[in-house]
C-alpha cells in the first residue's frame, strides 16, 4: 500500500478549504429558501435555522476531533469533500419532501416539527462541515503551516466568499440553484479524485468518482422539482416555476382559475371580488371624483379594472418584483389603458418622485412578519405617503381579517398599526370586513361604504347595500376600534415592533409561546459556559460580528427595498473582510494591547453603524459608503482577533481551532437567534448595536483576565 | 467526546425538541393547575354553571355531551376547554360570558329559507370540540373561555339585546355552541317563550341525547358536513363523520328547519365522486329538501398555502347535487354567481332572485312557487 512508502502530507487542504467553504455557504443559501417556502419565511424562522445551522457546525468541530484522530492526512481531502459531496444534494431533498410528506396537505408546518425536523435534518451536513474544519486543520499542521487555524479559517472564508457570489450574484439568473448545488458537489468531488490521485490514494480517488457518477445518475432519475409539484399542487396544471431572489413564484391553473403562489402562499388569484372590491372601492369612495390612484403591489388584472370605474380616475400601478410583473403580465393579463401606468421599482422611490399628489393610495402587502414586509407600514412609510396624497387624500393598507373576535395579539397588532397612522394622519378609519381595511387621512372618513360606493354612481358586484350593511358594518367598526384603544410603541424602520407583534400573534397559531427560543437560547449558553476565558472574546466578536452583519443588512434592505444582489455583495465583503483579518492576523505582532486595539475597533463600527444615518434620510449614498467602510473594518477586526486568539493559545493546533472555531460558531449563531426576531423589534437598531458592542467589550475583558495572556507577555 | 460536552448536546437536542411541542390537552390541564397552584380551577367562577349530561367514573367525570367522550379528572379541562371538573363536578365556564356578540343577517349564516331579510342576534363563547385546520375563527375556538375577553350577558340579557337590536332571532354561532350548550339552551328557550327564534350554527358534533333536548327550543340549524370521508374527517377537523350525518337526520326528524353547509377545499373535499356520494346519501335519507351549501374556501389559519376554490369546480359540485337530486343548492362566498337564487324545484323558475342578502324580487306566495304552486319548504314568515 502506498501509505507505508509515502509521507504523510496532505497538499490539498487549501483547494479543500475552498472547495468546503463555497459548498457550506452553496447549501446554505440553497436550504434558507426553502425555509422561506416550508414555512412562513420570517425573521424568527430564519433565526432558528441559522441558530441551528451555525451551533450544529460548532457541535460538529468538537465531535471530530475525537472521531477521526486516527484518520491519514493524505486522506483528509477526499474524506471532506466525498461526504460535502452527497449530504447537500440529501439535505435539500429532505428540507423539500419532508414537510410535504409530514403536515397535512396545504398546511404549514407546526412550528415545533421545524424545530425538531430542521436540527435532524441539518445534523449530518452541518456537523460533517463542522468535523471538516478540524480535520483540515490537521492536515495543514502536517503540511507544515505556522498558524494553520487562523489560515484555515482564513481561506474557509475565501470559499465561503466564493460560493456566496456564486449563488448570491453570478449565476443566479442562469442555474436553478439546486442545480447549481449539484454542480459545486461534482466539481468539488472532481477535484477531490484529482487530489487523491495525486496522493496515491488511489482507491478513495475511484470511491469519489464513483459517488459522482451516481449523484449524477440520481439527478436524471430523480426530479425533484417534478415530485414536489405532484405532492403540493395536486390537481394543478403546473405554468410556471421560478426562483428568483425575493422567493420561489409559481402559477398553476385549477379549474378556470389562475394562481400564483411566492414561496407556497397564494399571493394572486383572479376570482377573489370580495377582496378586491373592499380593497380599491373603500378606499375610492372616500374621494371619487376622477382620482388619481396609487397602487402598490397586488393583483392590478383585478384592482385596476375596478379603480377606472370612477369617472375621470388615473392610475398608477407600482411593482417592486420584476419577477412578479413577468408573471403577471404572462398570466393575469392587466388592463392596458391610457389611464393606466405600470411602474417597476421600490414604492418609497415613487413616492418621493411624485409630483402632482394622489387622492389615494393604496398599499397592498403580505403580513407584516418579515422585515421586509413590515417596512410598508412604518412611520417613515407613512410620513412618504401623507406628502404624496394631496391634502385630503386616502391612504388604505389593510391586514387579514380579524373575523368575529380578535384575540389579544391580534389588537396588539392593530393597535400598532392604528397607532403607527394616527401619528401622521389626523383621521384613522378601521372597517372590519373580508380583510381588515385600515383608511388614514386628514379629512374625513365615511364608514358608510355601501352608501358612498352608490352614490359615486358605481356599479359593484359585492361592494354594495346588498351585501354591505353599513350599519352592521359602522356597528363592528367601532366595537373593534373601541376595543383598540391602547398605548403601543410606534412601528419605524429600525424599530419594526409591528413585525414583533405579528410573530406573536402568529406563534398563537400553534399555541406556542414567545419565550420558547429563549429556553434554547440557555441550552446553548450551558454549553458555552464551559469554553475557557480566552476563547471568550472569540464567542464575543462572533456575536458582534454577525450582528454588524445583519444591521448592515437590515438597514439597507429598510431603506432601499429588497435589493438582493446588494445584500450578497455585503455578505462578500464581510466573508472577506474575515479572511483579511484572519491572514493578517498570523504574522501581527502577538500581544494583549493588539488583541484589545482590534476588539475595540470591532465594537466601535458597532457603535457608528448605529448612529449612521439610513432609509429616508437626505443622503443616502454616504450613508450606504460609511456602512460598507465599517462592515468591512468590522469583519476584519473579527478576521484578526480569531487569529491572535489561536496563536495565543499555542496548543495543539486541532484542539485549539476546534475550540475558536465552535467559540466562533457559537457566537454567531446566538446572534443570529437574538437580533432578527426579538432584540431588533424590541429594542430597535441602535440599542441593539450598543449592546453588541458591550458585549464585545465585556468578551474581551474577560478574555483578557485569562493567565495565558501574562504567560505569554513575561516571555 | 468529553462528558459535558456530550451533555451540552444533549441538553441542546431536547430543547429544539420540547421548545415549542403544545402538550396534549389532558396534561395541559394538569399543568395547569399545578402552575396555577390549584387556584385557577378550584373554584367556580362567575360564569360556571354546572354541566349538563355527565356520568360519575369514580373521581372523573365522563361527559356524555359529544362524540369526544371525555373522561375528566378532577382539575382537568374537556377537550373543548370549557367543561372543568371541579373537586369532582363537572361545570361549564361559558355560561353567561360570549367573547363575540355581534348581528348578522340571516343569510350569512347562510340560512337561505328562514325569515329571509331578517337579522340574527349573534352570539358565541369560546371553544370547540373540533380542531380544523382552516377554522376562520380559531382566535376563539381554540381557546377556553378563560383566555377571551368577554362580555357579562346572561341568558335573560341575550333575549333582552336581541329585542333591542331588532332581531327575528337569536344565532348560536361562529365558536361551536355545543360546548357552550348550557347557555345556549337557557336563552334559547326564555327566548322561545317570548316568540324569537333560534337559530344552531354548529358542526353538528353532539351526542344524541342533548341533541334530542335541543330540538325543543331551537328553530332553525345549519351544520357543517365538512366532507363526506372519515379519514378526511380525521385529519382535517380531529374528528368523526357518523355522528355528523347522526345529527342531520334528528334534526330533520324533528322538524327544526335544516340547512347544510359543505366547504370545498382544493385537494382536500373538492373530490366531485365524493360529493356525489354524499349527495346520494343525502337523498337516500330523505334530506334531498334540505338546502345544501357548497362554500368556497380561501386560505385561512394552517391551511395557508393552497390556492382558494376555483368557482369552476363550486359550479361542478353545484350540477352534481342537482343530479342527485338535492332541491335546493347554493353556492356560497361567490358573490353575484347564479347560484345564490333559489328555484322552484318544480317548475325549475326562479322564485327568490337575490343579490347578497337582498331578495330583489320574490315570486313566493304564502310559502308556494308563485307560478306552479309547489309549496317550497323554509320558514318563510314570523
Ligand atoms: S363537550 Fe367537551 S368535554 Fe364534553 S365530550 Fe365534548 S369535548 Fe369533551
Ligand atoms: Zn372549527
Ligand atoms: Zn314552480
Amino acid at each position: 500500500m502506498a501509505k507505508a512508502t509515502m509521507p504523510q502530507r496532505a497538499d490539498g487542504w487549501r483547494v479543500t478549504t475552498i472547495l468546503a467553504g463555497a459548498i457550506t455557504a452553496g447549501t446554505q443559501i440553497v436550504l434558507l429558501r426553502e425555509v422561506l417556502c416550508a414555512f412562513l419565511g420570517n425573521e424568527l424562522v430564519i433565526g432558528i435555522m441559522l441558530f441551528d445551522w451555525l451551533a450544529l457546525t460548532g457541535i460538529g468541530v468538537v465531535l471530530a476531533r475525537v472521531w477521526t484522530a486516527r484518520l491519514r492526512p493524505s486522506l483528509i481531502p477526499s474524506v471532506v469533500l466525498g461526504s460535502l459531496l452527497v449530504l447537500p444534494p440529501l439535505t435539500l431533498v429532505g428540507f423539500r419532501l419532508l414537510p410535504l410528506l409530514v403536515a397535512p396537505p396545504g398546511s404549514m408546518l407546526e412550528i415545533w416539527i421545524f424545530l425538531v425536523g430542521a436540527v435532524l435534518v441539518l445534523s449530518p451536513v452541518c456537523l460533517v462541515s463542522g468535523a471538516a474544519f478540524s480535520l483540515l486543520v490537521r492536515a495543514s499542521a502536517v503540511g507544515g503551516g505556522v498558524n494553520s487555524v487562523g489560515s484555515v479559517y482564513a481561506w474557509e472564508a475565501i470559499g465561503s466568499l466564493a460560493g456566496g457570489a456564486l449563488f448570491g450574484v453570478l449565476l443566479f439568473d442562469l442555474v436553478p440553484s439546486q442545480d447549481l448545488l449539484l454542480l459545486l458537489c461534482v466539481g468539488s468531488g472532481v477535484a477531490g479524485a484529482a487530489m487523491a490521485f495525486r496522493a496515491r490514494e488511489r482507491r478513495s480517488a475511484l470511491l469519489l468518482l464513483a459517488g459522482v457518477l451516481l449523484l449524477l445518475i440520481a439527478r436524471s432519475v430523480f426530479d425533484v422539482n417534478a415530485l414536489t409539484f405532484k405532492l403540493r399542487y395536486p390537481g394543478h396544471t403546473i405554468l410556471a416555476h421560478e426562483e428568483t431572489p425575493y422567493g420561489v413564484l409559481t402559477a398553476t391553473r385549477l379549474g378556470d382559475q389562475t394562481t400564483v403562489f411566492a414561496n407556497n402562499i397564494p399571493l394572486l388569484a383572479d376570482g377573489d371580488v370580495q377582496n378586491v372590491e373592499e380593497t380599491i372601492h373603500f378606499a375610492l369612495a372616500q374621494r371619487p371624483r376622477s382620482p388619481r390612484v396609487l397602487i402598490v403591489g397586488g393583483n392590478p388584472s383585478a384592482l385596476v379594472p375596478e379603480a377606472l370605474k370612477y369617472a375621470g380616475s388615473k392610475v398608477d400601478c407600482i411593482e417592486e418584483n420584476p419577477w412578479l410583473r413577468d408573471f403577471q403580465q404572462k398570466f393575469l393579463q392587466p388592463p392596458q389603458n391610457d389611464r393606466v401606468q405600470y411602474f417597476l421599482g421600490d414604492f418609497r422611490q415613487r413616492l418621493r418622485s411624485s409630483t402632482d399628489g394622489y387622492d389615494a393610495i393604496i398599499l397592498i402587502s403580505p403580513e407584516p412578519s418579515t422585515l421586509q414586509s413590515n417596512r410598508m407600514y412604518t412611520r417613515e412609510s407613512m410620513r412618504l405617503a401623507h406628502q404624496a396624497l394631496k391634502s385630503a387624500g386616502v391612504l388604505c393598507l389593510s391586514l387579514p381579517s380579524s373575523e368575529d373576535y380578535a384575540g389579544d395579539d391580534a389588537k396588539n397588532v392593530r393597535a400598532t398599526l392604528r397607532n403607527t397612522i394616527a401619528e401622521t394622519f389626523g383621521n384613522v378609519l378601521i372597517l372590519p370586513a373580508g380583510h381588515d381595511i385600515f383608511l388614514a387621512s386628514d379629512s374625513t372618513l365615511r364608514a358608510d361604504v355601501a352608501a358612498a360606493i352608490a352614490g359615486a354612481g358605481v356599479v359593484t358586484t359585492y361592494a354594495n347595500a346588498n351585501y354591505i350593511q353599513d350599519d352592521l358594518l359602522g356597528d363592528r367598526a367601532q366595537r373593534l376600534s373601541a376595543s383598540l384603544q391602547r398605548a403601543t410603541p410606534i412601528n419605524t424602520d429600525d424599530h419594526p415592533v409591528l413585525m414583533l407583534a405579528y410573530i406573536r400573534y402568529w406563534l398563537r397559531f400553534f399555541s406556542a409561546e414567545s419565550w420558547v427560543p429563549a429556553l434554547i437560547f440557555l441550552a446553548v449558553l450551558l454549553f458555552v459556559v464551559r469554553a475557557d476565558r480566552v476563547s471568550f472574546g472569540v464567542v464575543a466578536a462572533g456575536c458582534g460580528g454577525i450582528i454588524l452583519e445583519l444591521m448592515v443588512l437590515i438597514i439597507v434592505q429598510v431603506g432601499f427595498g429588497n435589493v438582493y444582489k446588494m445584500s450578497g455583495a455585503l455578505i462578500g465583503l464581510y466573508m472577506a473582510g474575515m479572511s483579511v483579518g484572519a491572514f493578517a492576523g498570523g504574522g501581527m505582532k502577538l500581544t494583549s494591547r493588539v488583541y484589545a486595539a482590534m476588539q475595540s475597533g470591532l465594537a466601535l463600527t458597532l457603535l457608528i453603524t448605529s448612529s449612521l444615518q439610513y432609509g429616508a434620510s437626505s443622503r443616502p449614498l454616504t450613508g450606504v459608503a460609511g456602512l460598507v467602510v465599517c462592515l468591512f473594518v468590522g469583519s476584519l477586526a473579527a478576521g484578526v482577533v480569531f487569529a491572535l486568539t489561536s496563536r495565543i493559545m499555542a496548543r495543539d493546533p486541532v484542539k485549539t481551532g476546534s475550540r475558536l472555531y465552535s467559540a466562533d460558531l457559537l457566537g454567531s449563531a446566538i446572534g443570529a437567534l437574538l437580533v432578527g426576531p426579538f432584540l431588533l423589534p424590541l429594542l430597535g437598531v441602535h440599542v441593539v448595536a450598543n449592546a453588541a458592542a458591550g458585549v464585545v467589550v465585556v468578551g474581551t475583558i474577560i478574555s483578557l483576565t485569562s493567565p495565558v495572556w501574562r504567560v505569554h507577555e513575561k516571555a | 467526546m468529553k462528558k459535558r460536552e456530550f451533555l451540552g448536546c444533549c441538553a441542546f437536542g431536547a430543547m429544539n425538541l420540547i421548545a415549542a411541542k403544545p402538550l396534549p390537552p389532558r396534561l395541559h390541564a394538569e399543568v395547569d393547575a399545578w402552575l396555577n397552584n390549584g387556584s385557577a380551577e378550584d373554584e367556580p367562577w362567575k360564569w360556571s354553571k354546572e354541566a349538563l349530561f355527565v356520568e360519575q367514573a369514580g373521581d372523573s367525570i365522563h361527559c356524555l355531551k359529544c362524540p369526544n367522550d371525555c373522561t375528566i379528572p378532577v382539575g382537568g379541562t374537556g377537550l373543548c376547554r370549557n367543561r372543568v371538573n371541579v373537586r369532582g363536578k363537572l361545570y361549564s365556564i361559558a355560561y353567561g360570558n360570549p367573547c363575540a356578540v355581534h348581528v348578522d343577517p340571516i343569510e350569512k349564516k347562510p340560512l337561505l329559507h328562514f325569515l329571509p331579510g331578517t337579522r340574527a342576534f349573534s352570539i358565541a363563547a369560546a371553544g370547540c370540540n373540533l380542531a380544523c385546520l382552516n377554522c376562520q375563527n380559531w382566535q376563539i375556538s381554540q381557546v377556553s373561555p378563560k383566555e377571551t375577553e368577554n362580555q357579562d350577558l346572561m341568558p335573560r340579557e341575550v333575549v333582552n339585546e336581541c329585542r333591542r337590536a331588532g332581531c327575528a332571532s337569536i344565532a348560536y354561532t361562529y365558536s361551536e355552541p355545543t360546548t357552550f350548550y348550557e347557555y345556549a339552551y337557557d336563552a334559547a328557550e326564555i327566548a322561545h317563550g317570548e316568540g324569537i327564534r333560534n337559530v344552531w350554527k354548529s358542526n353538528g358534533y353532539i351526542e344524541e341525547a342533548p341533541l334530542r333536548r335541543l330540538c325543543r327550543v331551537i328553530d332553525a340549524a345549519n351544520i357543517d358536513l365538512k366532507s363526506f370521508d372519515e379519514n378526511i374527517y380525521a385529519r382535517l377537523n380531529a374528528g368523526k363523520l357518523a355522528p355528523v350525518l347522526r345529527t342531520l337526520r334528528i334534526f330533520h326528524e324533528m322538524h327544526v328547519w335544516l340547512e347544510i353547509t359543505n366547504l370545498v377545499i382544493p385537494g382536500w373535499t373538492d373530490d366531485l365522486e365524493m360529493i356525489r356520494r354524499m349527495c346520494a346519501w343525502l337523498c337516500k335519507n330523505g334530506l334531498d329538501d334540505v338546502p345544501l351549501h357548497f362554500s368556497r374556501f380561501t386560505p385561512l389559519y394552517k391551511l395557508n398555502q393552497l390556492a382558494p376554490t376555483p368557482v369552476k369546480r363550486l359550479e361542478e359540485a353545484h350540477a352534481a347535487a342537482v343530479k342527485e337530486g338535492i332541491k335546493y343548492a347554493y353556492i356560497g362566498n361567490v358573490p353575484g354567481n347564479a347560484a345564490e337564487h333559489t328555484y322552484c324545484h318544480h317548475c325549475k323558475k326562479m322564485i327568490l332572485e337575490r343579490r347578497g342578502y337582498s331578495i330583489v324580487t320574490n315570486n313566493l306566495k304564502n310559502g308556494k312557487c308563485m307560478y306552479c304552486s309547489t309549496s317550497i319548504p323554509g320558514v318563510w314568515g314570523l
